[in-house]
């Protein structure tokens, strides 16, 4: 599961710089790239952090 | 500043800065690997504040050749620092800088350095409150500051800082390891939005002029007619190759030149570690710089300003295009780019806040470190209120560095000079001192002759630091070699005396049993 993640997770990262680069290639529109990095976006940021560790209790001592 | 230093440091840094070893040098066993400070360097070097600086460059007039080049030349110059300065330092002794300043300088001068620390690190954070609020300003649709703005323009911008200013302060008085956690997943995805932000605005370049780039060559051509073209914009610090070169040596000088990474570097194993630096630099202080001053060139170009002549009609008539991330990373990448702003500021803005309420508490030890934290976000979001502190970014970035310089030579000057001139030291130490006189002579004098420099004598704030560094070594040398000769002399007399005195009881001893 964990290494599955670590794909997904890693895919996210290629797909945030790639459409960039399709859209300077004039492979996709401005609003489908927007659109698209905002869904990147949103899955990194869903399958990163469960397999990131969280080390820790926070504290306000 | 970053840092941003400055750029500022992320979150990432507790891994290798933790609160363990703190009055003891760092053991073998609790060294770290290479791997460690790429990442960890790469991460606090991506901030918020890469994103006003960038623009910020663009209003100095740099050219291609002269950014490019002096951003090259500048980041090696700061790799560098670290690598011969700080790291061989660190890695020998193996302190804290405030456990390695306490015994140069005493416990006085360790609270003062906390309490100069502690002011600039809110100024910094005060910065990314403020670009994280240009983030939140695009979807409110109220009106944001303007590059003249000095003072808050609207009810609400100040609504917008102030409720941006509370929630960083409250995450990072009650969970800052949260913050660390979340800071350290966003960071790879920011670096390569930063990235994202480049490729297109590099789009919009060659769509508007029609320019051919299938070459290096010809995205050069580009670079030098469209984006950095050289013109400068009226009442901005007008940039060359070498204001760039310094700016990037010394936008993190309080790190590397005035040792701060000494608590950092620490922890490497090797020495040569500290290139790892290189990550941070090439990554958020060229690849980011670069970027967001490209998202801004496109404004001026958009609006026409590529000549001399159209920029100072554009600056008597008002309508310079204001350098805001918000609204320029919503233009570039929508809603992601808006969140990223809104990370970037925030996960920033929450360690330095969260470091400036340790050097505070440091200062008032009685008063708990969340109510510090309480405190210390407070006055940073009174600061972020002020647009004319992020719009002056560059010169308060030097001026940070330079404020910090002295005690970076000193502690150079007390490692590796003083003993070869038979000097000892760790002289407050040695003399049970809580205050010296040459540190904060040195420190002070250097200061005052800096701002001499810049005020009076024609030199830019960005290049002082240089000469101010031989300064502050040349004035801890004299002044030590005096402070320390007193103290011999003064110890001889104090024998002599004791001498005499023991002679003289010895003899009326001799004389009552004979």
């Amino acid at each position: 599961m964990r290494s599955l993640l670590q794909i997904i997770s890693l895919s996210m990262l290629i797909l945030t710089v790639m459409f960039p680069l399709l859209y300077l290639f004039d492979a996709v529109n401005e609003s489908t790239m927007k659109g698209a990095i905002l869904a990147v976006t949103v899955v990194w940021f869903v399958a990163t952090p469960l397999w990131m560790k969280w080390e820790g209790q926070d504290s306000a001592d | 500043m970053s840092n941003a230093n400055y750029s500022a440091p992320a979150a990432a840094k507790p891994a290798v800065g933790g609160g363990e070893y703190e009055r003891s040098p760092v053991p073998e066993k609790a060294r770290l690997g290479f791997k460690s400070f790429i990442g960890m360097y790469a991460g606090e070097h991506t901030a918020g504040t890469e994103l006003m600086i960038g623009p910020l460059f663009v209003l100095a007039g740099v050219a291609a050749f002269d950014v490019v080049v002096g951003l090259l030349i500048g980041n090696l110059l700061a790799v560098l620092s670290w690598l011969l300065l700080t790291a061989p330092i660190a890695t020998r002794v193996r302190l804290t800088l405030y456990c390695h300043l306490e015994k140069i300088a005493g416990r006085y001068t360790v609270i003062l350095y906390n309490l100069a620390n502690g002011l600039a690190f809110c100024f910094l954070a005060g910065a990314m409150i403020t670009v994280s609020a240009t983030a939140v300003g695009v979807w409110f649709g109220f009106p944001l500051p303007t590059l003249a703005d000095l003072l808050p323009n609207s009810l609400g911008w100040v609504l917008s800082v102030i409720g941006v200013g509370i929630v960083i302060t409250l995450v990072a008085a009650y969970g800052y390891r949260f913050v660390s956690w979340f800071a350290n997943i966003a960071a790879p995805w920011m670096v390569l939005m930063f990235l994202g932000f480049g490729i297109v605005s590099l789009k919009w370049f060659i769509d508007a002029t029609g320019a051919e780039a299938s070459s290096a060559s010809d995205l050069w051509m580009l670079a030098e007619t469209a984006i950095w073209t050289g013109v400068e914009v009226p009442g901005q610090p007008s940039f060359s190759i070498w204001h760039v070169i310094f700016f990037a040596w010394f936008a993190n000088m309080a790190m590397h030149v005035g040792m701060a990474d000494l608590t950092i570097l620490r922890f490497a194993r090797k020495s040569w570690y500290s290139i790892a630096s290189a990550a941070g630099m090439y990554v958020g202080h060229f690849m980011a710089w670069l970027s967001a001053s490209m998202l801004f060139a496109f404004q001026m170009y958009e609006a026409g300003l590529t000549s001399d002549t159209a920029v100072i009609a554009a600056s008597e008539a008002g309508q310079i295009p204001n350098p805001l991330p918000g609204p320029l990373a919503d233009q570039a990448l929508g809603v992601a780019g808006l969140i990223c702003v809104i990370i970037a500021g925030w996960t920033t803005a929450n360690p330095t806040i969260y470091r400036a309420g340790l050097a505070f508490q440091a200062i008032i030890p009685t008063v708990s470190r969340f109510k510090v934290t309480i405190g210390t976000g407070l006055l940073t979001t009174f600061v972020a209120l002020f647009p004319g502190v992020a719009m002056q970014l560059l010169g308060f970035v030097a001026l940070y560095g330079l404020l910090l310089m002295p005690i970076g030579a000193v502690i150079f000057i007390d490692y590796w000079v003083l003993p070869r001139l038979g000097l000892k030291s760790f002289y407050a130490e040695h003399a049970g001192h809580k205050f010296t006189v040459p540190v904060i002579g040195t420190w002070l004098i250097t200061l005052v002759i800096c701002l001499f420099m810049a005020k009076f004598a024609g030199i830019e704030i960005f290049f002082v630091a240089l000469p101010g560094w031989f300064i502050a070594a040349a004035l801890f040398i004299v002044l030590s070699f005096i402070t320390q000769r007193q103290r011999t002399e003064q110890g001889d007399r104090s024998s002599v005396k004791a001498g005499r005195s023991t002679g003289m009881a010895s003899s009326v001893s001799t004389q009552e049993s004979t």
